[in-house]
């Protein structure tokens, strides 16, 4: 095989036939060429890049100053000089204590404040970590029934929001006629805003969606004194079509909670639970409980089964045991021939819809759901939904999957829509309506919270033409967006960090909103702004309103009058109020799931959507799909966001086409190909990324790009897809357009990193399924036979650990690649962000990177991901060739990397064989423009240019919970330390601790039938052992080979 | 031989003026060069606050205003509050007193010059030494007797590894580390002065 022969033997002695490796990341590397062209190979033994440093410095000026690299090295020299002729003594540095300390303030010592983040993917409880003052980091709250002390990338980046040197930082009162912004006071603009609110003129608030239950009682309050008043709430991405779906389907328009801990079988149509839908921390966490597995106990393996059907290659999909690739809008057509095949519509047959969709889904496959559903009736779930399944048919989607729900028992079960269920908002429908209303000149008066018309719309809706004929819009906003110009004020707001408020993100939660800083800037929250407003315009229906002079008092009136009497439990107000803002939630009970009973009428009703008619060289359909990382394009301005790569993808900094390889071989085009997507009544250019796992006439393409007013680091960058919508009377579809895409003949690089620190098809990791895992847990190690060595031989000395030997574990069956411990980790390190030109070099700087694998057949691959970081080697490779001791081991099994002794030599990077090191080519701290740096972690060193950087297994959270033992008197607790990455992961894939201890978790992990450690033979004894992938799937994952063979093959 | 001998003679004379020139470059350059330890810095503070009288005279103790020093990393600068618990009162006709509380009242800290500075790469952790039993003496020398601080010690990288190693350590500290060889009255065996390292000098106990 050449898996094996790899290591063993030259490349260029690869055996005539050739046979594709088992894992890979990229299609090219099916081929035989690729493994022994001259050129590829030469091309990829090159260590470091082999243009002359001259071209590359044409190529590449520095993004920060504008200079190249030796003409920085002059002018440091030269500042040098100067400094060591200059500077007699030491700079003299000051100390400025406070005048009055503040008494939850101890300089040097971190706390903590609970508080809440909400999105449209759901409520987060937080524990924001301060320090002097400064929220620096993000962690989950553990008592949230959310997210259980997780979060995501993006919930981690929005530390990085607050301090976005883009902000707005005082109110603009704007000429729209002249296009002209300038600044103004709070005082200039309230007096004209509360000119134009006269009692019975046509105010309208159109929001994100208001999840506070306090500002949604004040914002009725303010609007009893007009005349046609409403308020809107819409998000771009939305779940309306659920929402919609649950009304036609059982009478109350809700978003149902779904219970994935409570499903055997899980069909998910479209719908990215573990990475952009709904709730996407909280469900990927539901989902992994009945994922464990007992290795001591093979035989009564039991795992959750997850099916995908699905238009683009989700996270969602990547994790699924079963998966089938389908075109936008043909997941309405497999729902439809589900139901038929239970016998309750007739809309669409299996054999009609296998015929339509063509591709991998067959009659056979249909049938196989069906079964596989019947089979765990009341124990399965279906979902959909999602951007990227809402096509023209989406409402029928989601009847059918309420229909086969009920059908099957799980609503009631699985599926709560009774009690714990989110209150809907009024959303598209209302926002179509009251465009109209605008373009009718039928509003007086539109106040715009946070809802960015001017860019998340699709452009047929004339938004900006509708604007016009409103004749005053106030904008509040966060940055001088696309919106900002279309208004005649913008008023600054805070970020969430800065702002009091509460949640009720569903029936069972309410939760505290607390300010962990004060504003950093001349702000103002819509709540505050509209007790502001109600006072100077004496509105008359906001007279409870008035008797409050900010909005913390209205909140604190709200919890006292409606929340304490029901929630306090005999305790005092006061009492109430500190422990809820104290733990940050309120859980309340009192309602359990039940089943509902489905209208009959909405089931007869289901038709099968119309095929769309294909135009002339309209050769694909067009998927637009929510990334983890980029969302709605609210966070676009996020450096750390644009450069988390895709857990796809793995693309950084840029929007692009994925296109299955069989349709780039039609189209002669491979990766970097600019293509030309035109549509009805769109036309765009994107770069290509070739993509496994997509159906072989679809094409996909990401929101959340595109923004052209959002600040210096997102501005330009792609094409922004919500502009290529199509809206009927009450809904969007953005997917499912046919589109023709045309080669241009021209390249963009886009910055790609699964092709950066590989590890040359040396077999790196496992996967089997669950019938091999049954067989025996150890079946992973057929990848290398080596891996099977009991003892490996070894020069080197044996190191003695006698306290404490720290280690880790990662279980990769558990890992869904969402990415949130790259942004977890570099919000912890100060890891610096290098920007696209960087990273087409391979000079990104993430401690930990999440490599993507396929494996199998190209047109619908299985997925894996492995995040890998410094494995703390025993045998570190790269201890040994540091000339000046810059890397060296320690006496708890920790790999150190000594900034300050590091000359940059890069030879320990060189001989690395995971690749974990990173380099500090420039200062690339030098990019964080204030306030940016009050971000920065004050326990770690921000490193300077020439400085070899890596994992430090958090060092810093080592020494602080060893402190605090130490205190105690006592040894470190397992489970006291928790790295970032660790303390982020939604489904608790990453487990630290002291593997000396034999009763620590990750001891006995270490010892897990599954565990295997990377490049064992290599003799490194890394501190990092993973567990293998297991899926849910009959057979070996190893071709054909049976299930005997399977570990005995070598 | 003439001709050849001026030759030589030039060549020497070259020689000697580059070899001086250099020397008066290392010269400026050694003379110039900030001292790596600073030891024996002294600079005058915005009010000559004298440690000699606080903790010399009246022994106060060093917590009563370095709050956070058994608790936090930092030993903290007193916040003007703390001043002021006395100084509301004390010594009220002191220009320096006045100078104190007119700032106190305007919500003005006072910018003290900071004296005892590590490089930001090196974490010194003041609780972790309090609560081995590190006098602050140690490291910041005869404080009860100094009018105007100065650093006393040189506090680089090679005077804290002294301590670790135990060469330098104070014997309470030692002692502490290794009790079974302080010596006992009751059973009669001598103290023997204990050696070993007394701390870890692993790269990460400081550099992170």
């Amino acid at each position: 095989m050449s898996t094996e022969n790899n290591h063993e033997a030259p490349l260029k002695t690869l055996p005539q036939t050739f046979e594709a490796p088992r894992h890979w990341v990229g299609v090219e590397e099916l081929s035989a060429d690729y493994w022994n062209d001259s050129k590829e190979l030469e091309k990829r033994g090159q260590e470091f890049l082999h243009k002359p440093i001259e071209t590359l410095e044409a190529l590449e000026k520095m993004d920060t100053t504008g200079t190249s690299r030796r003409e920085f090295l002059t002018i440091m020299g030269a500042s040098m000089a100067l400094a060591t002729t200059a500077c007699v003594r030491r700079p003299v540095r000051k100390i400025i204590p406070y005048v009055i300390r503040p008494q939850e303030i101890t300089p040097g010592i971190s706390y903590y404040y609970a508080s809440t983040y909400t999105d449209h993917t759901g409520s987060y409880g937080l524990l924001v970590k301060n320090r002097e003052g400064r929220p620096i980091k993000l962690e989950g709250n553990p008592d949230h029934p959310f997210n259980r002390g997780k979060l995501s990338s993006r919930v981690q980046a929005t530390i990085l929001d607050l301090y976005d040197p883009d902000r707005i930082k005082y109110p603009l009162m704007v000429d729209r006629a002249a296009g002209s912004k300038k600044q103004s006071t709070w005082a200039e603009v309230d007096a004209k805003i509360q000119a134009q609110l006269k009692p019975g003129a046509r105010v309208k608030i159109l929001s994100q969606p208001i999840v506070s239950a306090s500002t949604r009682k004040l914002v009725g309050e303010f609007l009893g004194s007009f005349k046609d008043a409403e308020l809107v709430e819409y998000s771009p991405l939305n779940h309306d079509d659920i929402i919609e779906a649950q009304k036609v389907s059982y009478g109350a328009a809700v978003l149902p909670r779904y219970h994935f801990d409570k499903a055997d079988y899980v069909l998910s149509l479209g719908a990215d639970f573990l990475g952009a839908w709904v709730n996407p921390v909280e469900y990927a966490g539901a989902w992994n409980k009945k994922r464990k597995l007992d290795s001591k106990n093979p035989q009564s393996a039991k795992m959750t089964k997850l099916v995908s059907v699905e238009s683009t290659l989700t996270i969602t999909g990547a994790n699924a045991d079963q998966r089938w690739p389908v075109r936008a809008g043909d997941e309405t057509k497999i729902a439809l021939a589900i139901l038929n095949e239970l016998g309750k519509s007739s809309a669409m047959t299996a054999e009609k819809a296998a015929q339509e969709i063509g591709g991998a889904v067959t009659v056979a496959a249909i049938r196989e759901i069906a079964a596989a559903l019947k089979a765990h009736r009341g124990r399965s779930l279906v979902v959909a939904g999602g951007v990227q399944s809402q096509s023209e048919s989406a409402l029928t989607l989601q009847v059918a999957v309420n229909a086969i729900n009920s059908a099957l028992d799980n609503d009631g079960v699985t599926v709560d829509g009774a009690f714990d269920v989110m209150p809907a908002q009024n959303g598209t429908a209302a926002l179509l309506k009251l465009v109209l209303e605008m373009k009718a000149g039928q509003v007086d008066v539109l106040i715009l919270n946070r809802a960015n018309l001017g860019y998340a719309l699709p452009q047929s809706l004339g938004i900006a033409e509708a604007l016009k004929k409103v004749p005053f819009v106030v904008s509040i906003s966060e940055k001088i967006d696309e919106t900002a110009g279309l208004a005649d004020v913008v008023l600054a707001d805070h970020h969430y960090l800065e702002a009091w408020g509460d949640a009720h993100p569903r029936a069972s939660v309410m939760s505290l909103q607390q300010p962990a800083i004060a504003p950093l800037y001349d702000t103002r929250g819509l709540a505050d702004s509209l007790i502001t407003w109600i006072k100077g315009a004496k509105l008359s229906s906001g007279s409870h309103a008035a008797q409050f002079s900010t909005y913390y008092d209205y909140l604190r009136d709200y919890w006292k009058s409606q929340v304490h009497g029901k929630y306090g439990k005999g305790q005092s107000f006061e009492d109430f109020w500190d422990a809820t803002l104290q733990k940050g939630v309120l859980e309340i009970s009192g309602g359990s799931a039940r089943a509902r009973s489905l209208a009959g009428a909405a089931v007869t009703a289901l038709v099968a959507p119309r095929s769309a008619a294909a135009a002339a060289g309209q050769n694909a359909t067009l998927t637009v799909y929510e990334k983890a990382t980029m969302g709605d394009g609210t966070q676009a301005n996020n450096a750390w966001l644009q450069e988390t790569p895709d857990a796809i993808s793995t693309i950084t900094w840029d929007n692009y086409v994925n296109m299955s390889p069989k349709m780039a071989e039609r189209l002669h085009i491979g990766n970097h190909d600019v293509v030309e997507v035109s549509g009805d009544g769109f036309k765009f250019e994107l770069p290509v990324n070739v993509q496994p796992g997509l159906h072989e006439d679809a094409i996909s393409v990401a929101v959340g790009y595109g923004r052209t007013a959002v600040g210096n680091v997102g501005n330009g960058i792609g094409v922004n897809t919500f502009a290529f919508g199509k809206a009927s009377a009450n809904a969007i579809a953005y997917s499912g357009a046919r589109v023709a895409v045309k080669k241009t003949g021209r390249r963009y690089e886009l910055a790609l990193t699964q092709i950066h620190f590989r590890t040359e098809n040396r077999p790196v990791i496992n996967d089997i399924t669950v019938a091999q895992f049954k067989h025996s847990p150890k079946t992973a190690n057929h990848t290398d036979p080596h891996l099977r060595l009991e003892t490996v031989p070894t020069m080197w000395p044996k190191h003695e650990y006698k306290g404490y030997r720290w280690g880790m574990s990662i279980d990769l069956t558990a890992c869904t690649g969402c990415g949130a411990c790259i942004t977890a980790c570099q919000a912890e390190n100060n890891v610096p962000v290098v920007g696209r030109k960087q990273v087409r070099l391979s000079r990104e700087m993430h401690w930990i990177r999440i490599d993507r694998y396929y494996s199998g057949n190209a047109d619908n691959p299985d997925v894996l991901f492995q995040p890998v970081m410094c494995q703390h080697c025993e045998n570190a490779p790269c201890e040994t060739v540091c000339p000046v001791l810059a890397t060296v081991h320690d006496e708890e099994g920790v790999n150190q990397m000594v900034y300050a002794r590091c000359v940059g030599t890069r030879y320990c990077a060189n001989n690395c064989p995971y690749k974990v090191r990173r380099f500090n080519f420039f200062d690339y701290w030098k990019t964080y423009q204030e306030p940016m740096n009050l971000a920065y972690n004050p326990d770690v060193t921000v490193r300077m240019r020439g400085v070899m950087e890596k994992c430090s297994f958090c060092v810093q959270r080592i020494h602080e919970a060893r402190g605090k033992a130490k205190d105690k008197k006592e040894k470190i607790k397992d489970g006291a330390i928790v790295t970032a990455c660790q303390q982020t992961c939604p489904t608790d894939a990453i487990v630290f601790g002291d593997i000396n201890d034999p009763e620590s978790a990750v001891s006995k992990l270490h010892a897990d039938g599954r565990a295997f450690r990377m490049l064992e033979i290599l003799n490194t004894k890394p501190a990092l052992s993973y567990l293998t992938k297991v899926r849910n799937k009959d057979g070996s994952t190893h071709g054909e080979h049976d299930l005997e063979g399977a570990g005995h093959e070598h | 031989m003439a001709q050849s001998d001026g030759s030589q003679r030039k060549t020497w004379m070259a020689l000697l003026v580059l070899t001086l020139l250099s020397l008066v470059v290392v010269f400026i350059v050694v003379w110039n060069f900030p001292s790596a330890s600073n030891q024996g810095y002294a600079p005058e503070q915005p009010i000559p606050f004298s440690h000699k009288l606080h903790a010399g005279t009246y022994n106060i103790d060093c917590r009563y205003c370095h709050v956070a020093v058994e608790k936090s990393s930092h030993a903290t600068i007193p916040s003007m509050n703390v001043c002021m618990n006395c100084h509301i009162a004390v010594k009220t006709d002191s220009p320096h007193i006045q100078k104190l509380t007119e700032l106190y009242g305007k919500n003005q800290p006072i910018e003290w010059v900071r004296i005892h500075r590590l490089p930001d790469h090196a974490k010194f952790r003041h609780n972790r030494h309090v609560a081995a039993g590190v006098s602050c003496q140690t490291c910041h020398g005869p404080i009860q007797e100094m009018d105007r601080v100065y650093q006393a010690k040189a506090l680089n990288m090679g005077w804290c590894l002294e301590c670790h190693r135990g060469q330098t350590t104070p014997l309470e500290i030692r002692k502490w580390k290794y009790p079974d060889q302080s010596g006992s009255a009751a059973t009669g065996t001598a103290a023997v002065d204990p050696h070993g390292p007394v701390a870890p000098f692993n790269c990460t106990t400081c550099h992170y």
